[in-house]
C-alpha cells in the first residue's frame, strides 16, 4: 500500500510536471504565432504597396509601356460555311 | 532511613528535561496555532493578496478594420509598430543621445536636446517607426532611450485614395473621410485579459486566467476602383500644370448602381504624414485655405453655370412644355428681365443675361438652344415652365440637398430662390443662384443615364466582420423623368460632344455625352468676376450608359477659362479609363 502511494504521488508529479512543461510550450506557440501572424500582416502590407499604380506607372513609363487605348473589339463570324458538294449542279453525277 | 528522603526530592536533569520538553511543546502549539491561523483562519485573505500580487490585467487593443478597394486591394490597415520613447533622468549625454537618434530619426536634433533635458519622466522621441528603424536605436544601447509596440495604420496606396479613405491621428482615431464616417465600426471592441504570471513575467500555468478576447474591427469594402482612381488624379495633377488653376476635382459614378469608382482630387496630400504639397496651405494662416484636405467633391458648393440647362431643358420636355424641335423664334443674345438691367456693366442692377458668344437675332430649336448653350434660349425654356416647376425639378435631381453618400460633412447645395426675388428662376435656369456640389451634378447625369432613375451615391459596398460574414450596402433609388425625356436628353448630350462645345470630350470609339460649365466666380465684395469655375459632366456610351464622370476646374488661366477648354480634356481622359477598366464595348465610330 505504501509502495502504491508513493507510485502514485511520484506520477501526479510527474503529470502535473508534464502538464505545467506543456503549458509553457503552448505559450511559446502561441506567441510564435503571432509573431508570424504579424510578419503575414507585414507581407501583405509590401504587397499592397508594391502594386500600388502609384509605383507601378512610372516603372511601366521607363520601360516604355503605355495605358491602354480604348478597347479594341474583334467580332468573329462562326456562322458554318455551307459545304459546296461536287456533282450538286449536274457535273461528274456519274463518278 | 535516608534513601526515601533522597528519593522524594526531584533530580535536576528530569526538571530540564521537562522544562525542555515544555517548551517544544509549547513551540509545536504555537506553530500549530500560526499553521492553524494561516492556511484556516486567513486562508481566504491571503489567497487573495497572493493572487492580486501575480494577477496581471492587460487591455486587448482590437485590430483595426482594413478598407479595400473594389478589387480587393488594400487601401488602409493597422499593423504593429514601436514607439521610441526616453527617461530623461536616466539619459547620461542628452546632447550625444539627441544628435545620435536625431540623425537615424531624421528628427530635429534641437527639439530632441530640449525632450531629452526635460524634467519630465517619461518623453516620446518618435512616435510608430518601423522595426526596422527601432532596432537601429535600440541597437546603439543608449541607457534611458526604450521602445513599445504600438499600432500605426497604413496606406499602401498612399495620396491616391487620400480624399476616399481620409485619415487617422496619431492615436488611431478616425478623422476624415472613411475613416471617420466608419470610425464605431472600423475600430472594433477592446478586449481584456487578466492571468497569473511569475516574477520572470511568464505566464503561470493552470493559474487563473481569464480572457475576454477583442473583437477585430469590421472591414470595408468600397467601389473605388485603384487603377481608375489614380489616373483621374494624375489627370488632375496634369490639369493644373497646364490650366494654371487653384484645384481640380474628378468623381466617376456607375450609372446604374450608384458606385463612386474614383473621387479624387488635386492639390493631393499624403494620409500617412497628413501633409500636402499644396501652396496655399503652406502660405496660408487661416487653414480654411488649406484645399487639399478637404474632399471638394462632397462639400464644396459651386454655381454649375451651364451644366444645369441639363435640369431645365429635361423639366421642359418631361412636362410637355417643348419638345426637341419646338422653336423659340428670334432668340437674343443679351436679355434683360428688369429694365435698363444691361446698360449697368458692373452688374449693380442685377437682371441682366447675356450669351457666351454674341450671336444675332435668331431662331433656335430646343435642340440648338442646348448644343450651343445659349443661355437666353434656356431663360425662355425655363419661362414655359414656371418658377415652381423648375424648383421642383431641381430638387427631384438632387440639388439643394444631400445625396446621403457615406461620406463626412457632405453639403446640401444652396437654392436661392428668395421671395420677391425677380431673376432667380432665370439665374437657377441657367446655373446661377443654385450652388451644387460635383456629386449632386454627377449623380443628376447619372439620372439621366440610367432612364431616369436617381440613384444614391454611395462608396462602401459591403462590410466584413470577424466572422466572415458580409453586409451588403443597400440601394435608394426614385424616378425623376420618364425613360423617354431621359433618351431624348442622351442624345441632346451626344450633340453637345459631336456638334457644339463639348468637342474636347470625345473618345474614340464611343459615342460620348455631356455638358461643359462655365461659371464666373463671385468676388470678395459678392460681384461676379472674370475667374471661373469651369466644369463638364458627361456619360458614355450615349446608348447604354455605364458611367458619369463630373469634372470641376477651379480657377483656370484665362486661356482655359472655360468648360469645353479645360474641364472637357480632363473628362476625356478618365472616362476612357473608366470604359477600359469596366470592360464596356465600344459603340461609335471612330472621331
Amino acid at each position: 500500500m505504501v509502495l502504491i502511494g508513493v507510485v502514485a504521488f511520484l506520477g501526479l508529479g510527474f503529470a502535473r510536471t508534464s502538464l505545467d512543461r506543456s503549458a509553457f510550450d503552448l505559450a511559446e506557440l502561441s506567441k510564435a504565432i503571432s509573431e508570424e501572424t504579424a510578419m503575414n500582416r507585414q507581407m501583405n502590407l509590401e504587397i499592397a504597396r508594391l502594386v500600388n499604380p502609384a509605383r507601378i506607372s512610372p516603372l511601366a513609363e521607363e520601360l516604355g509601356l503605355v495605358i491602354p487605348d480604348t478597347t479594341k473589339q474583334l467580332l468573329v463570324d462562326l456562322t458554318p460555311e455551307i459545304p459546296v458538294v461536287a456533282g450538286a449542279e449536274g457535273e461528274g453525277k456519274n463518278q | 532511613m535516608a534513601a526515601p528522603k533522597a528519593a522524594r526530592r526531584l533530580q535536576p536533569s528530569k526538571v530540564r528535561v521537562a522544562v525542555i520538553g515544555l517548551a517544544v511543546v509549547a513551540a509545536w502549539m504555537g506553530m500549530g496555532y500560526r499553521l492553524f491561523q494561516i492556511q484556516v483562519v486567513q486562508a481566504a485573505d491571503l489567497a487573495e493578496q497572493g493572487l492580486n500580487q501575480r494577477l496581471v490585467s492587460r487591455d486587448l487593443a482590437p485590430q483595426r478594420g482594413k478598407i479595400f478597394d473594389r478589387n480587393g486591394e488594400l487601401l488602409a490597415m493597422t499593423v504593429q509598430a514601436q514607439s521610441i520613447y526616453a527617461v530623461p533622468g536616466q539619459v547620461e549625454e542628452p546632447l550625444w543621445v539627441a544628435q545620435q537618434i536625431g540623425g537615424l530619426l531624421g528628427a530635429d536634433t534641437d527639439v530632441l536636446y530640449q525632450r531629452l533635458t526635460s524634467d519630465r519622466d517619461f518623453v516620446y522621441i518618435k512616435r510608430q517607426v518601423e522595426d526596422v528603424v527601432a532596432d537601429e536605436v535600440l541597437g546603439l544601447e543608449i541607457r534611458g532611450v526604450y521602445s513599445h509596440p504600438e499600432p500605426t495604420r497604413i496606406y499602401p496606396a498612399g495620396a491616391v485614395a487620400s480624399h476616399v479613405t481620409g485619415f487617422v491621428n496619431i492615436d488611431g482615431d478616425g478623422q476624415e473621410g472613411l475613416e471617420l464616417v466608419y470610425e464605431g465600426e472600423l475600430r472594433g471592441t477592446p478586449g481584456k485579459a487578466e492571468f497569473e504570471r511569475d516574477l520572470q513575467g511568464r505566464v503561470i500555468p493552470q493559474g487563473y486566467s481569464r480572457i475576454v478576447p477583442a473583437i477585430p474591427g469590421v472591414d470595408l469594402n468600397t467601389t473605388i476602383d485603384l487603377p481608375l482612381q489614380y489616373q483621374a488624379q494624375q489627370a488632375c495633377v496634369l490639369a493644373l500644370e497646364q490650366t494654371g488653376a487653384i484645384s481640380c476635382w474628378v468623381v466617376v459614378l456607375a450609372v446604374e448602381t450608384g458606385e463612386v469608382l474614383a473621387m479624387v482630387g488635386a492639390p493631393i496630400f499624403d494620409p500617412q504624414t497628413r501633409q500636402t504639397q499644396d501652396p496655399l496651405c503652406e502660405q496660408a494662416e487661416d487653414p480654411v485655405a488649406c484645399r487639399a484636405f478637404s474632399n471638394f467633391t462632397v462639400r464644396g458648393i459651386y454655381e454649375p453655370g451651364s451644366t444645369q440647362k441639363l435640369i431645365t431643358v429635361a423639366a421642359a420636355l418631361e412636362e410637355g412644355e417643348v419638345s426637341i424641335g419646338t422653336v423659340f423664334h428670334e432668340v437674343p443674345d443679351e436679355l434683360e428681365l428688369r429694365d435698363d438691367a444691361c446698360r449697368f456693366a458692373d452688374d449693380e442692377l442685377y437682371g441682366c443675361y447675356r450669351d457666351f458668344k454674341n450671336h444675332a437675332t435668331e431662331d433656335m430649336s430646343v435642340a440648338q438652344i442646348f448644343t450651343r448653350s445659349s443661355n437666353i434660349g434656356t431663360i425662355k425654356i425655363a419661362e414655359t415652365l414656371g418658377q415652381d416647376r423648375l424648383i421642383q425639378y431641381i430638387e427631384a435631381f438632387g440639388l439643394g440637398s444631400k445625396t446621403g453618400i457615406d461620406y463626412t460633412a457632405e453639403a446640401p447645395g444652396i437654392l436661392n430662390f428668395e421671395a420677391g426675388c425677380e431673376t432667380c428662376w432665370a439665374s437657377a435656369a441657367i446655373g446661377y443662384s443654385v450652388a451644387v456640389t460635383p456629386l449632386q451634378m454627377a449623380a443628376a447625369y447619372a439620372a439621366i443615364g440610367n432612364d431616369g432613375i436617381w440613384t444614391t451615391p454611395h462608396i462602401v459596398s459591403s462590410k466584413t466582420d470577424v466572422d466572415g460574414e458580409t453586409q451588403v450596402a443597400g440601394m435608394q433609388t426614385r424616378r425623376v423623368v420618364s425613360s423617354g425625356t431621359a433618351l431624348l436628353m442622351r442624345e441632346l448630350l451626344a450633340s453637345v460632344v459631336e456638334k457644339g462645345t463639348g468637342a474636347a470630350a470625345a473618345i474614340d470609339g464611343y459615342r460620348v455625352g455631356g455638358k461643359t460649365g462655365t461659371a464666373n466666380k463671385l468676388g470678395d465684395d459678392g460681384r461676379y468676376t472674370e475667374t471661373t469655375r469651369a466644369s463638364f459632366v458627361g456619360m458614355a456610351p450615349i446608348n447604354d450608359p455605364k458611367v458619369v464622370v463630373a469634372v470641376l476646374i477651379d480657377a483656370p488661366s484665362f486661356d482655359y477659362r472655360t468648360g469645353g477648354l479645360s474641364a472637357a480634356p480632363v473628362f476625356a481622359v478618365v472616362m476612357k479609363q473608366a470604359l477600359h477598366r469596366l470592360g464596356v464595348t465600344p459603340d461609335g465610330d471612330q472621331r
